[in-house]
Protein backbone atom coordinates (compact mmCIF):
# COMPACT_ATOMS: atom_id res chain seq x y z
CA UNK A 1 0.00 0.00 0.00
CA UNK A 2 1.39 3.33 -1.40
CA UNK A 3 1.00 7.07 0.04
CA UNK A 4 1.88 9.89 -1.61
CA UNK A 5 3.73 13.09 -0.15
CA UNK A 6 0.18 15.12 0.37
CA UNK A 7 0.07 15.50 4.21
CA UNK A 8 -2.98 18.02 3.89
CA UNK A 9 -5.98 16.47 5.37
CA UNK A 10 -7.77 17.84 2.12
CA UNK A 11 -8.80 13.40 1.19
CA UNK A 12 -9.17 12.73 4.82
CA UNK A 13 -12.81 11.59 5.73
CA UNK A 14 -14.08 11.73 9.50
CA UNK A 15 -16.63 9.12 10.44
CA UNK A 16 -18.84 9.62 13.39
CA UNK A 17 -21.15 6.93 14.51
CA UNK A 18 -23.83 8.37 16.88
CA UNK A 19 -26.99 7.37 18.48
CA UNK A 20 -29.36 9.58 20.94
CA UNK A 21 -26.48 12.36 20.48
CA UNK A 22 -28.29 15.62 19.85
CA UNK A 23 -26.83 17.55 22.76
CA UNK A 24 -23.91 16.88 21.43
CA UNK A 25 -23.11 15.97 17.98
CA UNK A 26 -23.33 19.98 17.04
CA UNK A 27 -19.98 20.73 18.84
CA UNK A 28 -18.43 17.44 17.90
CA UNK A 29 -19.29 18.32 14.16
CA UNK A 30 -17.99 21.99 14.81
CA UNK A 31 -14.48 20.94 16.32
CA UNK A 32 -13.73 18.32 13.40
CA UNK A 33 -15.22 21.04 10.91
CA UNK A 34 -12.63 23.31 12.20
CA UNK A 35 -9.91 20.84 10.69
CA UNK A 36 -11.34 19.48 7.60
CA UNK A 37 -14.71 20.65 5.14
CA UNK A 38 -17.38 19.65 7.50
CA UNK A 39 -18.72 17.64 4.11
CA UNK A 40 -16.60 15.05 5.17
CA UNK A 41 -17.85 14.81 8.29
CA UNK A 42 -20.12 11.80 7.73
CA UNK A 43 -21.63 11.30 10.85
CA UNK A 44 -23.86 8.01 11.01
CA UNK A 45 -27.29 8.67 12.67
CA UNK A 46 -27.86 5.07 14.03
CA UNK A 47 -31.50 5.01 14.98
CA UNK A 48 -32.00 7.98 16.88
CA UNK A 49 -35.25 9.68 17.68
CA UNK A 50 -34.15 12.43 19.04
CA UNK A 51 -32.84 14.69 16.19
CA UNK A 52 -29.34 13.81 16.09
CA UNK A 53 -29.13 13.50 12.49
CA UNK A 54 -30.83 16.58 11.88
CA UNK A 55 -28.84 18.97 14.11
CA UNK A 56 -25.85 16.98 12.28
CA UNK A 57 -27.17 18.36 9.28
CA UNK A 58 -27.82 21.94 10.71
CA UNK A 59 -23.78 22.26 11.57
CA UNK A 60 -22.96 21.05 7.78
CA UNK A 61 -21.89 16.99 8.42
CA UNK A 62 -23.15 14.57 6.10
CA UNK A 63 -25.74 12.34 7.55
CA UNK A 64 -26.66 8.94 6.52
CA UNK A 65 -29.25 7.17 8.40
CA UNK A 66 -30.36 4.13 9.83
CA UNK A 67 -33.47 3.47 10.14
CA UNK A 68 -33.30 1.68 13.32
CA UNK A 69 -30.47 0.98 15.71
CA UNK A 70 -28.11 -1.54 14.57
CA UNK A 71 -25.03 -1.29 17.02
CA UNK A 72 -21.58 1.01 16.88
CA UNK A 73 -19.49 -1.29 15.17
CA UNK A 74 -22.38 -1.28 11.99
CA UNK A 75 -22.56 2.44 12.23
CA UNK A 76 -19.16 2.87 11.57
CA UNK A 77 -18.98 0.05 9.05
CA UNK A 78 -22.08 1.77 7.33
CA UNK A 79 -19.91 5.67 7.59
CA UNK A 80 -16.46 3.94 6.52
CA UNK A 81 -17.99 2.35 3.65
CA UNK A 82 -19.71 5.67 2.51
CA UNK A 83 -16.32 7.12 2.69
CA UNK A 84 -14.73 4.78 0.71
CA UNK A 85 -17.26 5.20 -1.99
CA UNK A 86 -17.33 9.67 -1.99
CA UNK A 87 -13.10 8.58 -2.53
CA UNK A 88 -11.38 9.55 0.65
CA UNK A 89 -8.02 8.54 1.03
CA UNK A 90 -7.75 8.60 4.87
CA UNK A 91 -10.91 7.87 7.16
CA UNK A 92 -10.78 8.58 10.77
CA UNK A 93 -13.44 6.91 13.30
CA UNK A 94 -13.70 9.42 16.40
CA UNK A 95 -16.33 9.28 18.69
CA UNK A 96 -19.90 11.34 18.81
CA UNK A 97 -18.98 11.71 23.21
CA UNK A 98 -17.08 14.70 22.72
CA UNK A 99 -14.57 12.51 24.10
CA UNK A 100 -11.82 12.67 21.74
CA UNK A 101 -9.92 15.85 21.11
CA UNK A 102 -10.53 17.29 17.22
CA UNK A 103 -7.22 18.61 17.55
CA UNK A 104 -5.19 15.02 17.49
CA UNK A 105 -6.56 15.24 13.71
CA UNK A 106 -3.11 15.88 11.66
CA UNK A 107 -1.24 13.81 14.07
CA UNK A 108 -3.11 10.99 14.08
CA UNK A 109 -3.46 10.79 9.98
CA UNK A 110 0.26 12.15 9.61
CA UNK A 111 1.74 8.71 9.58
CA UNK A 112 -1.34 7.25 7.44
CA UNK A 113 -0.88 10.37 4.64
CA UNK A 114 2.53 9.86 4.77
CA UNK A 115 2.49 6.12 3.55
CA UNK A 116 4.26 5.07 6.35
CA UNK A 117 1.34 2.76 7.72
CA UNK A 118 -1.92 1.58 7.11
CA UNK A 119 -3.76 2.23 10.07
CA UNK A 120 -3.07 4.70 13.06
CA UNK A 121 -4.58 2.82 16.32
CA UNK A 122 -5.34 6.37 19.35
CA UNK A 123 -3.75 5.44 22.59
CA UNK A 124 -4.87 7.12 26.07
CA UNK A 125 -2.28 5.91 27.37
CA UNK A 126 0.95 8.14 26.89
CA UNK A 127 -0.96 11.00 26.07
CA UNK A 128 -1.54 13.63 29.78
CA UNK A 129 -4.74 11.91 30.00
CA UNK A 130 -4.52 11.69 34.30
CA UNK A 131 -8.42 11.89 34.58
CA UNK A 132 -9.19 8.50 33.52
CA UNK A 133 -11.02 7.08 36.25
CA UNK A 134 -8.99 4.34 38.56
CA UNK A 135 -11.68 1.85 37.76
CA UNK A 136 -11.62 2.62 33.83
CA UNK A 137 -7.92 2.27 33.55
CA UNK A 138 -7.97 -0.99 35.37
CA UNK A 139 -10.21 -2.10 33.30
CA UNK A 140 -8.71 -1.20 30.06
CA UNK A 141 -5.17 -2.34 31.22
CA UNK A 142 -7.33 -6.18 31.96
CA UNK A 143 -8.52 -5.75 28.39
CA UNK A 144 -5.44 -4.77 27.01
CA UNK A 145 -4.14 -8.20 28.53
CA UNK A 146 -6.81 -9.79 27.27
CA UNK A 147 -5.98 -8.74 23.52
CA UNK A 148 -2.56 -9.92 23.61
CA UNK A 149 -3.59 -13.00 25.13
CA UNK A 150 -6.28 -14.06 22.35
CA UNK A 151 -4.95 -11.78 19.63
CA UNK A 152 -1.15 -11.73 19.10
CA UNK A 153 -1.42 -8.41 18.79
CA UNK A 154 0.71 -5.53 20.66
CA UNK A 155 -1.17 -2.47 21.99
CA UNK A 156 -2.08 -0.58 24.20
CA UNK A 157 -5.54 0.75 24.54
CA UNK A 158 -8.08 -1.96 22.43
CA UNK A 159 -10.85 -0.13 23.09
CA UNK A 160 -10.01 3.34 21.74
CA UNK A 161 -12.28 4.59 18.95
CA UNK A 162 -10.00 6.93 17.38
CA UNK A 163 -8.22 5.36 14.71
CA UNK A 164 -6.95 6.19 10.82
CA UNK A 165 -7.04 4.11 7.97
CA UNK A 166 -5.90 4.31 4.50
CA UNK A 167 -8.74 3.72 2.31
CA UNK A 168 -7.54 0.66 0.90
CA UNK A 169 -7.17 -0.78 4.67
CA UNK A 170 -10.58 0.16 5.09
CA UNK A 171 -11.35 -1.97 2.17
CA UNK A 172 -9.85 -4.84 3.43
CA UNK A 173 -10.90 -4.49 6.83
CA UNK A 174 -14.72 -6.30 6.87
CA UNK A 175 -16.70 -5.26 10.37
CA UNK A 176 -19.39 -7.89 10.97
CA UNK A 177 -20.07 -7.35 14.79
CA UNK A 178 -22.60 -4.82 15.23
CA UNK A 179 -21.74 -3.83 18.44
CA UNK A 180 -18.79 -2.93 21.02
CA UNK A 181 -16.58 -6.04 19.71
CA UNK A 182 -15.54 -4.41 16.50
CA UNK A 183 -12.64 -3.05 18.14
CA UNK A 184 -11.31 -6.42 19.00
CA UNK A 185 -12.52 -7.41 15.31
CA UNK A 186 -10.11 -4.72 13.61
CA UNK A 187 -7.49 -5.75 15.43
CA UNK A 188 -7.82 -9.42 14.33
CA UNK A 189 -8.02 -8.02 10.80
CA UNK A 190 -4.92 -6.23 11.31
CA UNK A 191 -3.33 -9.00 12.13
CA UNK A 192 -5.28 -11.31 9.70
CA UNK A 193 -4.45 -8.67 6.63
CA UNK A 194 -0.67 -8.08 7.84
CA UNK A 195 -1.50 -4.29 7.98
CA UNK A 196 1.33 -1.88 9.33
CA UNK A 197 -0.17 -0.18 12.27
CA UNK A 198 1.21 2.40 14.79
CA UNK A 199 -0.11 3.84 17.92
CA UNK A 200 -0.70 7.57 18.59
CA UNK A 201 -1.12 8.95 22.06
CA UNK A 202 -4.15 11.02 21.64
CA UNK A 203 -6.26 12.93 24.46
CA UNK A 204 -9.56 11.89 25.90
CA UNK A 205 -12.19 13.86 28.03
CA UNK A 206 -13.82 12.04 30.95
CA UNK A 207 -16.69 14.54 31.04
CA UNK A 208 -19.58 13.90 33.06
CA UNK A 209 -21.57 13.46 29.59
CA UNK A 210 -19.19 11.17 28.14
CA UNK A 211 -19.13 8.96 31.23
CA UNK A 212 -22.59 8.89 31.21
CA UNK A 213 -23.47 8.58 27.47
CA UNK A 214 -19.98 5.97 26.76
CA UNK A 215 -19.24 2.61 27.90
CA UNK A 216 -20.37 1.69 31.53
CA UNK A 217 -17.39 -0.15 33.30
CA UNK A 218 -20.15 -2.88 33.88
CA UNK A 219 -20.46 -3.26 30.10
CA UNK A 220 -16.84 -4.80 30.25
CA UNK A 221 -18.34 -8.48 31.60
CA UNK A 222 -20.49 -8.33 28.43
CA UNK A 223 -18.70 -7.44 25.91
CA UNK A 224 -15.86 -9.86 27.27
CA UNK A 225 -18.57 -12.73 26.93
CA UNK A 226 -19.35 -11.28 23.63
CA UNK A 227 -15.73 -11.33 22.35
CA UNK A 228 -14.95 -15.06 23.78
CA UNK A 229 -17.98 -16.16 21.84
CA UNK A 230 -16.78 -14.48 18.70
CA UNK A 231 -13.60 -15.81 19.12
CA UNK A 232 -15.27 -19.30 19.35
CA UNK A 233 -16.55 -18.62 15.71
CA UNK A 234 -20.50 -17.79 16.71
CA UNK B 1 -55.64 -44.69 28.06
CA UNK B 2 -52.08 -43.19 28.37
CA UNK B 3 -50.53 -44.86 25.08
CA UNK B 4 -53.19 -43.25 22.98
CA UNK B 5 -52.21 -40.00 24.20
CA UNK B 6 -48.74 -40.64 23.72
CA UNK B 7 -49.54 -42.04 20.07
CA UNK B 8 -51.50 -38.60 19.57
CA UNK B 9 -48.85 -35.88 20.74
CA UNK B 10 -46.28 -37.94 18.77
CA UNK B 11 -48.81 -37.88 15.27
CA UNK B 12 -49.35 -34.41 16.22
CA UNK B 13 -46.03 -33.29 16.40
CA UNK B 14 -44.72 -35.12 13.13
CA UNK B 15 -47.60 -33.56 11.35
CA UNK B 16 -46.04 -29.95 12.67
CA UNK B 17 -42.73 -30.97 11.72
CA UNK B 18 -43.50 -31.79 8.38
CA UNK B 19 -46.04 -28.63 7.68
CA UNK B 20 -42.53 -26.59 8.68
CA UNK B 21 -40.34 -28.32 6.69
CA UNK B 22 -42.69 -28.17 3.78
CA UNK B 23 -42.81 -24.39 4.22
CA UNK B 24 -39.05 -23.92 4.30
CA UNK B 25 -39.58 -23.11 7.86
CA UNK B 26 -37.58 -25.68 9.42
CA UNK B 27 -34.53 -27.24 7.25
CA UNK B 28 -34.40 -30.82 6.59
CA UNK B 29 -31.66 -31.69 8.47
CA UNK B 30 -33.24 -30.33 11.84
CA UNK B 31 -36.67 -32.10 10.60
CA UNK B 32 -34.49 -35.13 10.41
CA UNK B 33 -33.79 -34.93 14.26
CA UNK B 34 -37.04 -33.65 15.29
CA UNK B 35 -38.43 -36.80 13.65
CA UNK B 36 -36.06 -39.07 15.60
CA UNK B 37 -36.45 -37.07 18.53
CA UNK B 38 -40.33 -37.68 18.84
CA UNK B 39 -40.32 -41.44 17.67
CA UNK B 40 -37.71 -41.62 20.44
CA UNK B 41 -40.39 -40.74 22.52
CA UNK B 42 -42.95 -42.56 21.19
CA UNK B 43 -41.30 -46.18 21.07
CA UNK B 44 -40.24 -45.27 25.02
CA UNK B 45 -43.65 -44.01 25.47
CA UNK B 46 -44.96 -47.11 24.13
CA UNK B 47 -42.18 -49.79 25.12
CA UNK B 48 -41.25 -48.04 28.37
CA UNK B 49 -39.24 -51.18 29.49
CA UNK B 50 -36.83 -51.14 26.87
CA UNK B 51 -35.59 -47.94 28.10
CA UNK B 52 -34.67 -49.67 31.01
CA UNK B 53 -33.02 -52.33 28.80
CA UNK B 54 -30.90 -49.55 26.93
CA UNK B 55 -29.78 -48.09 30.57
CA UNK B 56 -28.04 -51.62 31.12
CA UNK B 57 -26.30 -51.02 28.04
CA UNK B 58 -25.16 -47.14 28.09
CA UNK B 59 -24.64 -47.39 32.23
CA UNK B 60 -27.32 -44.37 32.78
CA UNK B 61 -29.23 -45.51 36.04
CA UNK B 62 -32.77 -45.42 35.07
CA UNK B 63 -34.57 -45.11 31.90
CA UNK B 64 -36.19 -42.08 32.48
CA UNK B 65 -32.99 -40.75 33.01
CA UNK B 66 -31.61 -41.69 30.31
CA UNK B 67 -35.13 -39.73 28.04
CA UNK B 68 -33.82 -36.64 29.92
CA UNK B 69 -30.25 -37.18 28.89
CA UNK B 70 -31.01 -37.08 25.52
CA UNK B 71 -33.12 -34.50 25.91
CA UNK B 72 -30.60 -32.13 27.21
CA UNK B 73 -28.66 -32.94 24.54
CA UNK B 74 -30.93 -32.43 22.10
CA UNK B 75 -32.27 -29.06 23.14
CA UNK B 76 -28.57 -27.84 23.23
CA UNK B 77 -28.03 -28.92 19.51
CA UNK B 78 -31.39 -26.70 18.72
CA UNK B 79 -30.07 -23.92 21.23
CA UNK B 80 -27.07 -24.15 19.22
CA UNK B 81 -28.62 -23.84 15.86
CA UNK B 82 -30.79 -21.14 17.32
CA UNK B 83 -27.99 -19.04 18.08
CA UNK B 84 -26.26 -19.31 14.58
CA UNK B 85 -29.53 -18.67 12.71
CA UNK B 86 -29.98 -15.56 14.70
CA UNK B 87 -27.27 -14.60 14.19
CA UNK B 88 -27.24 -14.50 10.43
CA UNK B 89 -30.94 -12.79 10.40
CA UNK B 90 -29.01 -9.82 12.35
CA UNK B 91 -26.26 -9.78 10.25
CA UNK B 92 -28.93 -9.70 7.03
CA UNK B 93 -30.37 -6.99 8.75
CA UNK B 94 -27.80 -4.98 9.09
CA UNK B 95 -26.95 -5.03 5.45
CA UNK B 96 -30.36 -4.32 4.32
CA UNK B 97 -30.53 -1.17 6.58
CA UNK B 98 -26.90 -0.28 5.31
CA UNK B 99 -27.80 -0.96 1.80
CA UNK B 100 -30.80 1.48 2.51
CA UNK B 101 -28.88 4.20 4.59
CA UNK B 102 -26.35 4.40 1.32
CA UNK B 103 -28.73 4.68 -1.10
CA UNK B 104 -30.60 7.12 0.70
CA UNK B 105 -27.68 9.47 1.21
CA UNK B 106 -27.00 8.48 -2.92
CA UNK B 107 -24.01 6.30 -2.41
CA UNK B 108 -25.35 2.89 -3.25
CA UNK B 109 -24.42 1.05 -5.91
CA UNK B 110 -26.28 0.15 -9.12
CA UNK B 111 -28.63 -3.01 -8.87
CA UNK B 112 -26.88 -5.41 -9.99
CA UNK B 113 -23.74 -4.82 -8.22
CA UNK B 114 -26.18 -4.45 -4.72
CA UNK B 115 -25.29 -7.91 -3.50
CA UNK B 116 -21.10 -7.40 -2.55
CA UNK B 117 -20.09 -11.28 -1.99
CA UNK B 118 -17.71 -9.91 0.47
CA UNK B 119 -20.65 -9.54 2.87
CA UNK B 120 -21.92 -12.74 2.15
Amino acid sequence: MSGTNDLSLESVYVVIAAYQESGMIGSVVDAVGRYIDPDRVIVVDDGSDDGTGRTALVHGARVIRHVINRGQGAALATGIRAASRLGARVIVTFDADGQHDAADLPRICQPVLSGRVDIVLGTRFGAENSSIPTLRRLILKSAVVFTRTVSWIKVTDTHNGYRAMSRDAADLIRIRRDRMEHASEILDQIKHHRLRYEECPVSIRYSEYSLRKGQKNMDAWRLLMRILFYKAGG
Amino acid sequence: MYRILVVLIVAGALYQTYRRTRDGRVSPVVAVLWALFWLAVLVFGLVPELSNKITLVVGIGRGADLFFFFSILMLLYMNFLLLGRLDRVKSDLTDLTREIALRDAGLGKPPEDSIDPEDK
